[in-house]
């Protein structure tokens, strides 16, 4: 039995068909149950780990035979260019405000990032690869690259800020007193991208539109900001 | 639907190239975003001509970053030897980002936003 899953994940067809046939299962089960903890993505990245260990197919075949998923990332985030244009008819009279925010998040989540890690003697290409880890998936990937970091450590960072924030994102703000619903979806989209988007459509409307927002905006502010402020500290 | 995606693969590939020729630390798919932004916000690109390719790509986006995702199990090792450091990071990090961002909000926004 394992040698028969072996040799199906050392095919291309069969791995494909695997990750995007996990993907649906457990996007049906999310569906069912509206968690977060449940997000399909981490599922089938943990899923997909577990049975290639179990069966011995390394890392290196996996990845061939799933190149052409990979693929679509690059023209996925240009793509968010045009959904950046879309979103930006809710911003209204709120532009300084949206912007400014986005930027201070941006700022606030590589510097905290560094500092924090700092303290624990942490090595440079792991500080790197927790950065930009409130940024959507591929955006961060490409930050964390090309600034020396691990892709696939950044991936997995990013998916479980998403969980974390949208899941106890929304406790925060009522803690601390943060009522505009314009600030609770600047803050929403802005540590957990499109994760803490769907939570904030949940909390209203303009939550969900402004949070959106915020992912294209965290993205390229933190693509800016992230090879200085690197520079600054090390 | 084509030309959408003729016109996304062209702005990667312009974005690409960019890093490349430069010294601009930035991912050369966030410059290709960026110029596709420029592009469809001051009309040289329609609209209309990117819109259904752009929604494809992006609604179910979540997807392509599976097999990267799984490249975590080369990186176990480190993982496990950093976890505390990791938690302690991710998480301080991410209450500086919901603060920044929501006391920014807060303080600019304006009151007529419902």
């Amino acid at each position: 039995m394992v040698e028969i899953i072996k040799h199906l994940f050392e095919s291309e067809t069969f791995a494909l068909a695997a990750t995007l046939g996990l993907f649906l299962i457990f996007e049906q089960v999310y569906q069912k149950l509206k968690t977060p903890l449940l997000n399909p993505v981490l599922l089938t990245i943990i899923t997909l780990i577990v049975v290639l260990i179990y069966v011995d197919v390394p890392y290196k075949t996996f990845k061939e035979n799933t190149h052409m998923i990979h693929f679509m990332l690059g023209p996925s985030v240009v793509a968010l260019g045009v959904l950046l244009y879309e979103q930006l008819h809710t911003i209204g009279k709120n532009a300084i405000a949206i912007l400014t925010a986005t930027f201070f998040g941006s700022v606030a989540g590589v510097v905290s990032v560094i500092v924090i890690a700092k303290l624990f003697g942490a090595d440079y290409d792991l500080i790197v690869s927790m950065a930009p880890k409130s940024v959507t998936t591929p955006i961060a990937m490409g930050v964390s690259a090309q600034n020396g970091g691990i892709p696939s450590m950044t991936a997995v960072f990013v998916i479980i800020v998403g969980i974390l924030g949208a899941s106890i994102g929304p406790l925060v703000l009522e803690k601390v007193g943060i009522k505009k619903p314009l600030a609770k979806g600047l803050a929403m989209g802005s540590c957990a991208h499109g994760i803490g988007t769907a939570a904030a459509i949940q909390i209203g409307m303009v939550e969900g539109a402004i949070s959106g927002l915020s992912i294209g905006l965290m993205g390229i502010f933190t693509a800016l900001t992230t090879p200085v402020l690197l520079e600054l500290f090390f | 639907m084509i030309r959408g995606f003729m016109l996304i693969l062209t702005m990667l590939s312009i974005g690409t190239l960019i890093n490349e020729l430069t010294d601009l630390p930035i991912p050369g798919n966030v410059i290709g975003m960026i110029i596709l932004f420029l592009c469809v916000q001051f009309k040289i690109i329609p609209y209309e001509w990117v819109k259904d390719a752009a929604a494809s790509l992006t609604k179910r986006m979540s997807l392509f970053f599976i097999p990267a995702g799984v490249g975590m199990m080369e990186y176990l090792d480190l993982l496990q030897d950093n976890w505390v450091m990791i938690s302690v990071t991710i998480v301080g990090s991410m209450f500086a980002v919901i603060l920044a961002a929501g006391w920014t909000g807060q303080i600019l926004g304006k009151k007529d936003q419902k």
